[in-house]
């Protein structure tokens, strides 16, 4: 009886002791995972202060003008920035004119957002850079806030009523 | 306010570039120059004076050079409408100002053969000669000609208006005609770039060449909303610039 206790016993405490180094292998492994993430938010930060910094233009030689301009045209989504953030956050907080592809346009609520939908209204494409994949199109939407409507476009149906009682010349 | 409305090239599609900026763009429709030596990115040009036009903007920017505590970059962007054949509208104004309704020039003298609208204000100072007369209201609203010659008195046209004027028939002019007189080709902006100041005289400041002339009579109210379409003749897009 003795002999089945102390066996027990033995049993109980070498259970604890496996109890208690996977404990500790899960602690060490939380702290690995936790390193980890903060060593990967400080790169994203890093990459995302790069891609952000201030364009400090410096006259080169045998720069053309239009080399200056390529340079500084804007970057566009920074690395590891989530689309849908950098549209609907970035851009749309900022009113700034978006571009969007046929397959990226979907996801972007312009009404909500307060923008004016230059295709849906006026049925025009823009050219230039999808704001999401970055890739050249001659079919993107283009999206106007609406306080910069009556400033730097005019709804083509009101252009059109206008122009009907106009004198042109040319 | 100042629009991208079509391009040469028979498009009507806005090609729009997003480019760093190195001055406040404080409104949209304004058109944007390449930087100079030492400018960190496209500037707005001057009242009298685009020189490498970039194109129109269709957002607005605050320039900063500093760090930001707010989360926001540094680096502002705009977007522009880079077309180097655009044409771009652009309201008249009768001032400086936005806004300003154009001055009328009312017929004091009648005149019987059409070649001729005398008013008795000074068309040659500031010179309106090669620049627009168009009927406000009266016997000859509707119609558009060129001024040929101009006087202290009166503006000449070569080509008579339809009718006769009988005094007190008002007329509106700008110094613009399309497609642009080799001496017609500038245009002046109003102080917030934001429409052309058409009443100043013909032939100096900002180099443009007018496509268009989009006029209006009393039942288009023409005083306010008259516009010029033209393409700038320095755009840094042109190879030959």
């Amino acid at each position: 009886m003795d002999a089945a206790a102390t066996l027990t016993e033995a049993r109980a405490k070498r259970l604890m002791q496996e109890e208690l180094r996977l404990k500790a292998r899960r602690v060490r492994m939380e702290a690995a995972r936790q390193r980890e993430v903060l060593a990967a938010k400080e790169r994203n930060r890093a990459e995302r202060s790069k891609a952000n910094s201030t364009t400090v233009w410096s006259p080169r030689k045998q720069w053309s003008v239009w080399d200056e301009l390529k340079a500084l045209e804007d970057k566009g989504r920074a690395t590891k920035r989530i689309a849908g953030a950098y549209i609907a956050g970035d851009l749309s907080e900022l009113h700034k004119t978006i571009m969007l592809c046929p397959m990226c346009k979907h996801g972007f609520d312009w009404k909500k957002h307060r923008y004016y939908n230059v295709f849906h209204y006026d049925h025009i494409y823009a050219s230039g850079r999808c704001d999401v994949c970055r890739a050249m199109s001659t079919k993107l939407s283009l999206y106007l806030h609406e306080t910069h409507v009556g400033q730097s476009w005019t709804p083509r149906a009101q252009l059109r009523q206008q122009r009907r009682k106009a004198i042109t010349v040319g | 306010m100042g629009e991208f409305v079509y391009d040469l090239a028979g498009n009507t599609s806005p090609f729009v570039k997003k480019y760093a900026i190195g001055g406040t763009f404080s409104d949209a429709g304004i058109l944007a120059e390449a930087p100079d030596a030492g400018q960190a990115g496209i500037t707005a040009p001057t009242t009298t004076a685009t020189a490498d036009v970039v194109g129109i903007t269709t957002d607005v920017g605050t320039y900063v050079t500093a760090q930001q505590t707010d989360g926001t970059s540094a680096n502002r962007i705009v977007a522009v409408v880079v077309n180097p054949l655009a044409v771009y509208r652009f309201i008249i104004s009768g001032g400086a100002t936005e806004g300003t309704a154009m001055t009328l020039r009312d017929v004091t003298t009648a005149q019987t053969d059409g070649l001729s609208v005398i008013t008795g204000d000074d068309w040659s100072s500031p010179q309106f000669d090669e620049g627009v007369v168009w009927g406000y209201d009266g016997a000859n609203a509707g119609q558009a000609r060129k001024i040929t010659s101009t006087s202290t008195t009166t503006a000449t046209v070569t080509v008579a208006f339809d009718r006769d004027s009988p005094i007190g028939d008002n007329y509106l002019y700008a110094n613009a005609w399309a497609p642009a007189d080799a001496t017609a080709l500038t245009a002046q902006f109003t102080t917030n770039l934001y429409q052309l100041d058409a009443q100043t005289a013909v032939g100096s400041d900002a180099v443009v060449t007018y496509v268009e002339l989009e006029l209006y009579d009393v039942g288009g109210d023409g005083r306010t909303k008259s516009a010029i379409h033209f393409q700038s003749r320095d755009h840094v897009f042109n190879l030959s610039t």
